[in-house]
């Protein structure tokens, strides 16, 4: 008995000490869970810590990107708006991608008509064309221009936070959650707004939209007064094109009748020279048999009389002769006989006609030469006369004891010839009309030396037929310096 | 011939021109030869209708397969708001191609129906499915397993929900020029190619493990006993109404739930909320199972590129050191929204593995089709997140 008791207090003992071991073990696993939780815990806590931070950061690279889209997006519009003058056009461009780039999905363009003051859209992109008319009545009706575009800034209206009456309406009007309005400037005035708006509650228009829409509606502004710039400029571009036109044609016809009457002239000139020339050569001969005495004797009277009348029939031959080249070279019935000539031989040879003149009037000549080919392409005979007018008028012109200097260079293409005297010289209102035929300058040693005024007009038709130019400077009292081009060989 | 890719990208803003750009670039680069099939990825700011007729005035009649995309993947980089267009013109890969509508009916049906019509219509030895779904209706873990009825469970499948600019706006999948919503679209290649595949994730799990304690589909009652919201409500510290109102999705696309896949390379799929029902339920886009533990999953740049390499080395070991044709990529949204402007990092790291030369066609998407941790390019295929897939052709 005493042992089943001892067994059973044994057991009791043991029993006892195992669930005091088991209780010890169980609060020391309860108190490491407990830390171990706490543990989890704090490091979720931590967690929500970074995710905050993470999604802030996100959120400012979202905002960040959208701008950068935006700006590049407007940069795009504005290298398309510079390179075009038709505003049409450049509304044309604003299109659904465009718009959704931006980040947005509605726009409305409206400007102020100038008769009638009435909004008018222009581009709109996320409304049907029913929705457009409404708009346009409501907004006309209920005169929101002044909300619209007489703002300064862009405007924001947001549906949940906006109560405004007049705002809040126009969000129904427009029928988008929030927009943002700018208005279009040209010149400091409004003409009309841009808005941008989302439907969509997750893509509210935000602040930031602003800065955006404000490049934007400047865009837009400085495209429509480059527009009606360019507009007007080309109006009076076209209006001055249009009188050249007009003066041209003008000025074609008379040059037309003036070529037509330069032909008659000619033709005149041709014919009656023809007409003339046949009855002085006949006078000439029998003027010429008379003085031979074949017909009889000729009286010392008789016989001067004869010679005058063979010297003037010389000079009418002359003359005759210097109108019908004039004549020939004028209407292209004359070629030129292009020969490779050395300049210096046809210089001596002129001289040597010329140098009797000088020698009378005691003029000194000088010959100046400072080219270094002495070869040239001309046709000799005629430029033989160049140079004997030239030479003649400056030895004629120039005083006893007088200079004549003829100089020759080479300048650029050209060979530069000049014979300059120190003549009289030529007064100035007669410089324009020095090349005109029968021109005879005036003045008291003009009227004494003869001419028939076709000289210099004949000088001029040459060298021009040798593609050549001549001009000329003159002092009164001093000298002239009559200078010609003919083109190097 | 073999098979030759031409790739045009457009950022053109007017969408016809955009869309004939890109089709004449590719067109060109493949010197005009016929075009076996066109793919095209679409940015949702252009008319898609008008992008496709863009499309179709360089490729005439040809069968023009793909999806809408905030970007696109290419050997020439990264592309938001573009338009892309892939021409393939091959006499050793043959394409079928087929769709399932209505996926908010039945996801699984729709996309049994796409495989099976592909799957139909060609009698060489199939290799690779590629699918594009919605995105946002349905259950994209349905749409994949019903194509796996069709194609068996361990068929290779690549591909992804087609996406948008935000989630709650329509995504578009476009099938012979038609543009449908709400539909799974699918492209079988058959023929004698061999391929390589690979995939990687990179988004880690942040904070404790929690335990989904009621939930059914893609929708969870219960965490941790709690409403399903307050996971998100506790860790962003805003009200259900105002995750709501600032789009969950959105948030999801940075913060996933993600369920840790038992593997030695500590993956986890992971799951972007749709939508918060009004009894606080979250709907998934794709399935979870009641009794997972799961975890706020958080994104970091170096991760999401090394996850890039992990993918192009798996892909690379699993061609078995073949001469790579071509290769297609599909890269999640949450991704490019991570990298931003270093987008082309993740193509570029790619490129330095497979080859800078090899064509690379894909585009971003909203949830990936791919192999899990594919060996031997057979493995089973999931619907996954936040994930890099790449397939790798041979011939």
């Amino acid at each position: 008995m005493d042992i089943y008791i001892i067994i059973s207090v044994l057991i009791i003992g043991v029993l006892f000490i195992l669930y005091y071991f088991e209780r010890n073990r169980r609060g020391g696993s309860e108190k490491l869970n407990k830390r171990l939780q706490d543990i989890i815990d704090q490091l979720d806590s931590q967690a929500r810590i970074i995710i905050k931070t993470d999604l802030a950061l996100n959120r400012a690279q979202e905002d960040l990107d959208r701008k950068i889209t935006g700006l590049y997006t407007l940069h795009e519009l504005g290298k398309e708006v510079s390179s075009t003058f038709n505003i049409e056009n450049i509304f044309s461009l604003i299109n659904q991608p465009f718009v959704l780039k931006l980040g947005f999905s509605k726009l409305l363009i409206m400007l102020k008509d100038n008769l009638s003051g009435m909004l008018v859209t222009k581009s709109s992109i996320g409304y049907s064309d029913a929705e457009i008319k409404t708009i346009e009545l409501d907004l006309n009706k209920r005169k929101f221009a002044n909300l619209l575009f007489k703002k300064e800034k862009p405007m924001l209206i947001n549906r949940d936070t906006e109560s405004a009456s007049q705002e809040y309406a126009l969000l129904d009007i427009l029928n988008t959650e929030s927009f943002i309005t700018a208005p279009i400037a040209v010149k400091d005035e409004s003409v009309g707004f841009i808005l941008m708006g989302n439907t969509s509650l997750y893509g509210k228009v935000v602040e930031g939209d602003s800065e955006l829409l404000s490049i934007f509606a400047n865009q837009i502004g400085a495209a429509i007064e480059n527009t009606k710039l360019y507009t007007e400029l080309f109006g009076s571009h076209k209006e001055l094109e249009r009188r050249v036109v007009e003066r041209t044609q003008e000025l074609e016809k008379l040059n037309e009748e003036l070529k037509n009457l330069n032909k008659m002239k000619s033709d005149f000139i041709s014919s009656v020279s023809h007409e003339l020339r046949t009855p002085l050569t006949s006078i000439k001969g029998y003027a010429s048999i008379l003085m031979t005495g074949k017909l009889g004797d000729v009286l010392p009277a008789q016989k001067e009389r004869l010679e005058k009348i063979d010297k003037h029939s010389n000079s009418l031959v002359h003359l005759i002769n210097n109108l019908l080249d004039i004549a020939r070279i004028e209407s292209g019935n004359v070629q030129m006989e292009m020969k490779d000539i050395s300049i210096k031989e046809m210089l001596d040879s002129i001289v040597d006609i010329i140098i009797p003149q000088v020698k009378e009037k005691n003029i000194s000549l000088k010959i100046n030469s400072k080219i270094k080919f002495d070869r040239i392409k001309v046709d000799p005979s005629q430029m033989e006369r160049v140079f004997l007018n030239l030479l003649s008028n400056a030895v004629k012109f120039t005083p006893e004891k007088g200079m004549v200097i003829i100089e020759i260079k080479e300048k650029n293409d050209d060979i530069q010839f000049s014979i300059e005297d120190t003549g009289i010289g030529i007064p100035t209102q007669d410089i324009p009309k020095v090349f005109q035929e029968f021109f005879r300058a005036d003045n008291a040693l003009d009227q004494k030396i003869k001419g028939s005024g076709l000289g210099l007009s004949l000088v001029k038709k040459i060298i021009e037929a040798h593609k050549g130019k001549i001009w000329f400077d003159s002092e009164l009292g001093k000298g002239s310096r009559f200078t010609f081009t003919l083109p190097k060989y | 011939m073999a098979t030759v890719i031409g790739t045009g990208i457009s950022t053109k803003l007017d969408s016809f021109a955009s869309g004939k750009e890109a089709a004449l670039s590719a067109y060109y680069q493949i010197e005009k030869k016929d075009p076996s099939i066109v793919i095209t990825f679409i940015s949702t700011i252009f008319n898609q209708e008008a992008v496709i007729k863009g499309i179709r005035s360089i490729i005439r009649d040809a069968p023009l397969i793909g999806c809408s995309s905030i970007g696109s993947i290419s050997t020439y980089g990264s592309h938001r708001d573009s338009v892309a267009v892939f021409i393939i013109s091959s006499d050793s890969i043959e394409f079928s191609y087929g769709i399932g509508r209505e996926i908010n009916k039945s996801s699984r049906l729709a996309g049994h129906k796409a495989s099976k019509q592909a799957s139909d219509s060609t009698h060489s030895p199939k290799q690779l499915y590629m699918m594009f779904s919605d995105s946002l209706s349905g259950n994209s873990a349905d749409i994949l397993r019903g194509a796996q009825e069709v194609l068996g469970t361990s068929f290779p499948i690549i591909g992804g929900g087609a996406c948008n600019k935000s989630c709650i706006e329509k995504t578009y999948q476009y099938i012979n020029g038609d543009i449908h919503t709400n539909s799974v679209v699918g492209i079988l290649l058959s023929g004698d190619i061999k391929l390589g595949m690979g995939q990687s994730s990179g988004w880690q799990p942040i904070g404790k493990p929690h335990k989904v304690t009621k939930a059914k589909s893609n929708t969870i009652k219960e965490i941790d006993k709690k409403i399903a919201v307050e996971i998100y409500e506790d860790y962003f510290e805003k009200s259900a109404e105002k995750l709501r109102n600032e789009d969950i999705c959105k948030l999801g696309l940075y913060y996933p739930i993600g369920m840790r896949w038992i593997n030695k390379d500590k993956e986890y799929l992971t799951r972007i909320p749709l939508t918060i029902e009004e009894n606080g339920s979250l709907i998934l886009n794709g399935d979870i199972q009641e009794d997972e533990y799961i975890s706020l999953m958080i994104g970091d740049k170096d991760l999401v590129l090394e996850s890039a390499k992990k993918a192009a080395l798996m892909a690379i070991s699993n061609s078995k050191n073949a001469k790579i044709e071509f290769a297609i990529m599909f890269s999640g949204i949450s991704r490019l929204l991570l990298l931003r402007k270093d987008a082309y990092k993740e193509i570029d790291t790619v490129k330095k593995i497979i080859g800078k030369n090899i064509p690379i066609l894909g585009c971003y998407t909203l949830g990936e089709y791919a192999p899990f941790n594919a060996e031997e390019s057979k493995g089973q295929c999931h619907f996954n997140n936040q994930s890099i897939s790449i397939a790798l052709f041979s011939e």
